[in-house]
């Protein structure tokens, strides 16, 4: 299997990395920057960009109960965003995975690459955002960062088959607003394109972000210069609910379709700490609704913004 | 391949909790706003009079010894503007 990159011991460290960071979840989930696009969503971007100048990694984990008799997995993703302007971000992600099924290992999943632009600097209605995606996904890529398409299609995994590795452009359609200072509204519409054999997929994403706590409403003189860490410390800056729903509205071969027996459709809640040292941490979790979607999927994130 | 994979993974995990525990001050600019301690009014007194005038505040921060607002004006205009934490009147403007 030459093209199959085959990874050992070292891999089964990142799936413990996410274990190793639940300490410092808990020590400091009731501690939190300006967020970049996706605040405490799973999938939904909003209109929000990453600082021109400003650098993010973050890591996210993905620990999935698929259901359906299925074999569970874990993956991780690997970010590392810049903002090339304030309204253009641009990102490349590295996914290794892992499928609880005998003779699975960790392994290199996906590679993307992806840019977002906001079409106008100061605020208008929907404050649309263009977004593009380049997909180099193996078979055993799982990382869910869209729901689209349907599931009586069939394109993929086609038994009897070896699975190829997939070549994607992903675009979306980003409309988001701030409807106040603590709540954020946004709507995307997901369009995948599958190089392989021509097929565009549709998928939606839409929901809120709310700040139910934010230091800089407190009337403690916080941060004053003498004080110690300033903006270095794990002082709690933001805390961030999220909830989305998302799932795929069918493609351009069988046609788009609201039935919920053919698409995968998902309800996510998140929870987003931000502190005022520009780190932050997140859990979440996405459910399936219908009958072709996973059970469930626990997120764990953590992310690190330098200026 | 698989090798680098591996280590710049790990390294990228274990950067950011590195660099977050460390957590050095982000580099200073020259202090715009110069107020002793004692003066400074609190962040939450400058959140509300901003919101009352129609701002939508994303974040404040301290830089430059003034708060610094990222946020959105009264007309829509997208702002990062530091304010002097005594009189919580713009000191200095960010172009965006």
């Amino acid at each position: 299997m030459p093209n199959v990159i085959t990874v050992r011991a070292g891999f089964r460290t990142l799936a413990v990395l996410p274990i190793a960071l639940l300490p410092i979840f808990a020590t400091f989930a009731f501690v939190p920057a300006a967020h970049a696009g996706q605040d405490a969503n799973y999938v939904l971007y909003n209109q929000h960009m990453e600082e021109k100048g400003a650098t993010e990694v973050e890591v996210y984990s993905d620990y999935s109960h698929v259901g359906k008799g299925e074999p569970n997995y874990t993956a991780q993703l690997f970010e590392v965003e810049y903002g090339v302007t304030d309204l253009w971000t641009a990102a490349v992600y590295i996914e290794a995975a892992k499928t609880y099924a005998e003779g699975e290992d960790y392994d290199f999943a996906s590679f993307r690459f992806e840019h977002r632009y906001r079409l106008f600097a100061d605020d208008t209605l929907l404050n649309p955002v263009l977004y593009a995606e380049y997909e180099f996904k193996r078979p055993n890529s799982r990382f869910v960062r869209v729901a689209v398409g349907r599931t009586d299609g069939g394109e993929e995994g086609e038994e009897g088959g070896e699975e190829e590795n997939e070549h994607e452009l992903e675009t979306k359609l980003i409309f988001g607003r701030d409807l106040t200072s603590r709540l954020n509204v946004a709507f995307n519409t997901i369009h995948e394109l599958n190089f392989m054999n021509g097929v565009w997929s549709f998928g939606y994403a839409a929901g809120l972000n709310y700040a139910f706590y934010r230091s800089f409403d407190s009337s403690a003189v916080a941060g004053a210069p003498e004080e110690a860490g300033e903006n270095g410390s794990f002082e709690l800056n933001k805390l961030t609910l999220g909830l989305e729903a998302f799932g795929g509205l069918g493609d351009s071969e069988k046609g788009l379709t609201f039935d919920a027996g053919k698409t995968e459709q998902y309800i996510g809640i998140g929870l987003r700490a931000d502190f005022k040292n520009e780190f932050h941490v997140g859990i979440g979790g996405a459910f399936g609704l219908t009958r072709d979607s996973e059970d469930a999927i626990i997120r764990l994130t953590a992310g690190y913004e330098f200026e | 391949m698989t090798g680098l994979l591996i280590r710049t993974g790990l390294l990228a995990s274990g950067a950011i909790l590195a660099i977050a525990a460390a957590a050095p001050q982000s580099a200073e600019a020259k202090d715009i706003c110069s107020v002793p301690k004692g003066e400074w009014r609190p962040q939450g007194a400058l959140t509300q009079k901003l919101e009352a005038a129609g701002w939508k505040i994303r974040n404040i921060k301290v830089e430059g010894g003034c708060y610094e607002v990222y946020g959105t004006d009264g007309s829509g205009k997208s702002r990062e503007t530091h304010f002097d934490p005594r009189t919580l009147e713009p000191a200095a403007e960010n172009h965006r």
